[in-house]
């Protein structure tokens, strides 16, 4: 029961990251694969203000989303200037640097040791701690970023956003400024992903730079080619799959655990490889 | 009435072409002004330049008297000045109604919050002002088609309606009738262009290879050559001059 539980927050909080990368990916089409980092510097930003400044819970992670959201014009203000594909290029070692960083600058961070001892969430003087508590705090905090995210879809915002996807001169050319609305998208995407990495922080009550390395990055995005870029039920689909499925060979007997990190990346490899040649759309495709 | 939009000396170069050699044209509000001139002549290359999404190496280009030259695209559209493309540039993947809802200007009742988190179609206002720019048009019931379901008549339509819904005093139109029938162009087009200027009091400067549009509707027309302007003035004046008839008004 501890397990599915532990499964559960884990699915949750996965979420969180998948559906904030859907509004860059899904819909703005911003294709930067640095979502991790976004993770990273929402997890160590609400760990130094609980640990090292007596922040509580609640406040630690807004403080980390406006915190994130900052981080996130460093990439979106000058990346948004050059055309798409080198925006790609420039993402992804946004990604590699803060992940070096993360690595390295161990009086902050301290390094690849981690930071242990990250307190759990204390709510209106309860301390959240056991397992199903914790899933029922995540499911409202998830549930209340896929509201926010679904409402973001169908607003005014969102309608622009989907026509920058479709053609940016278009959308120049109805009198909508094109790099002002993708800034905003990546500020609201980074500040949510930034959630999760406070919700891992509390949960695991450790962070290290592993968690938010290029995989992590990878993970998401393959959660919106499998469930289906663009759309929330798709994503929430996809990443439940994709968290879930790997956790079944923990039940075949024969499989030394030393292989199940590799063979689960078999799976991400082949799930991504099978979806962008036979079925782009993923399992809930888009358009209507 | 005056002139409500001015190029000055424009020129521009790609590369090894000049696209454009010194330039002038005036626009004269509420009026229809056409752009003549075969393929590659620099009629888009102006268009282009006059709505700001490319940057003349010289000239200037005046909005009611005041320098637009250097104004960023969406700005120039918020000052009063729209364009529609050859191409249409519709969003596809998007229905009729949410074409037009994008495109209308935000609204001095929407606030930030508003913008970003309350859904679109909740906005009564703004329905209802789609509405009556799709009836205008006539193509209201086909507001909740998807824009890729439509026929290429009914997209050309709404490429119009789209200007309209930025509520543009200037619109510049990039072969509005090209590929549709006569019929249509009779019955549904050349009376909406001719209702935008004198009911709802819109400027119009047009492309169009399609002379007998052109000697329809046009006050003014300026025929272009090789990025450069050769003649300008009333169409029927203009087609009295043999040379330009033979160049312009019968080859093209």
């Amino acid at each position: 029961m501890e397990y599915l539980l532990h499964i559960a927050i884990i699915i949750l909080i996965n979420i969180i990251l998948s559906v904030s990368f859907n509004i860059l990916m899904g819909y703005a089409g911003i294709f930067a694969l640095c979502h991790a980092i976004f993770y990273g510097i929402g997890a160590y930003a609400s760990t130094l203000l609980m640990i090292h400044w007596g922040f509580s819970f609640i406040p630690a992670l807004l403080c980390a989303m406006v915190i994130t959201a900052l981080f996130s014009l460093i990439i979106a203000v000058p990346g948004l200037r050059i055309h798409w594909d080198y925006m790609v290029i420039f993402a992804f070692s946004f990604q590699m640097i803060l992940y070096h960083v993360m690595l390295n600058w161990i009086d902050l961070t301290r390094g690849p040791q981690g930071i242990p001892g990250i307190p759990a969430p204390i709510i209106f003087g309860f301390t959240v701690e056991s397992k199903i508590s914790i899933l029922l705090l995540y499911l409202v905090i998830s549930s209340a970023v896929v509201y926010l995210a679904k409402k973001i879809e169908s607003s005014p915002f969102g309608l622009v956003l989907k026509g920058i996807k479709n053609d940016e001169l278009a959308v120049k050319s109805i009198g909508k400024n094109v790099t002002r609305h993708k800034i905003i998208a990546f500020a609201f995407a980074a500040a949510l992903a930034s959630v999760s990495g406070t919700l891992i922080s509390v949960y695991v009550s450790y962070i290290s730079p592993a968690y938010f390395d290029l995989n992590m990055s990878v993970f998401i995005l393959i959660c919106l080619v499998f469930g289906g870029i663009g759309k929330i039920q798709g994503v929430i689909l996809g990443t439940i799959g994709l968290t879930a499925l790997p956790e079944l060979l923990r039940f075949i007997p024969s499989l030394p655990s030393t292989m199940l990190g590799g063979i689960r990346d078999l799976i991400y490899a082949v799930v991504l490889l099978f979806f962008m040649l036979y079925r782009p759309q993923g399992i809930v495709p888009e358009t209507k | 009435m005056g002139t409500i939009l001015e190029g000055k000396g424009i020129y521009k170069g790609f590369g090894g072409l000049q696209a454009l050699s010194n330039v002038n044209v005036k626009i004269e509000e509420k009026k229809i002004t056409g752009l003549i001139g075969p393929n590659g002549a620099g009629k888009t290359t102006l268009f282009n330049i006059l709505s700001g999404f490319i940057k003349p190496e010289k000239g200037k280009i005046l909005f009611k008297d005041k320098e637009i030259t250097r104004e960023k695209p969406h700005d120039v559209v918020l000052l009063g000045l729209a364009r529609s493309w050859q191409g249409l540039r519709l969003f596809e993947n998007l229905t009729v109604l949410e074409n037009i809802v994008m495109s209308l200007p935000t609204y001095k009742s929407e606030n930030v919050a508003k913008i970003i988190f309350v859904p679109w179609s909740k906005n009564k206002a703004k329905l209802t002002k789609a509405m009556e720019i799709l009836d205008l048009i006539t193509i209201k019931d086909r507001a909740f088609t998807l824009i890729r379901d439509l026929s290429f008549a009914e997209q050309k339509l709404v490429a119009v309606a789209r200007l309209l819904a930025t509520d543009s005093e200037v619109l510049l139109l990039d072969e509005p009738v090209s590929g549709l029938d006569e019929k249509t162009v009779e019955k549904v087009v050349t009376p909406l262009l001719r209702e935008l200027v004198m009911k709802n009091g819109k400027t119009i400067c047009l492309v169009e290879h399609s002379i007998k549009l052109v000697f329809n509707m046009c006050d003014t027309v300026y025929c272009l050559n090789q990025g450069e302007i050769v003649a300008a003035g009333e169409p029927r004046q203009l087609s009295q001059d043999e040379k330009l008839k033979r160049a312009f008004f019968q080859i093209v």
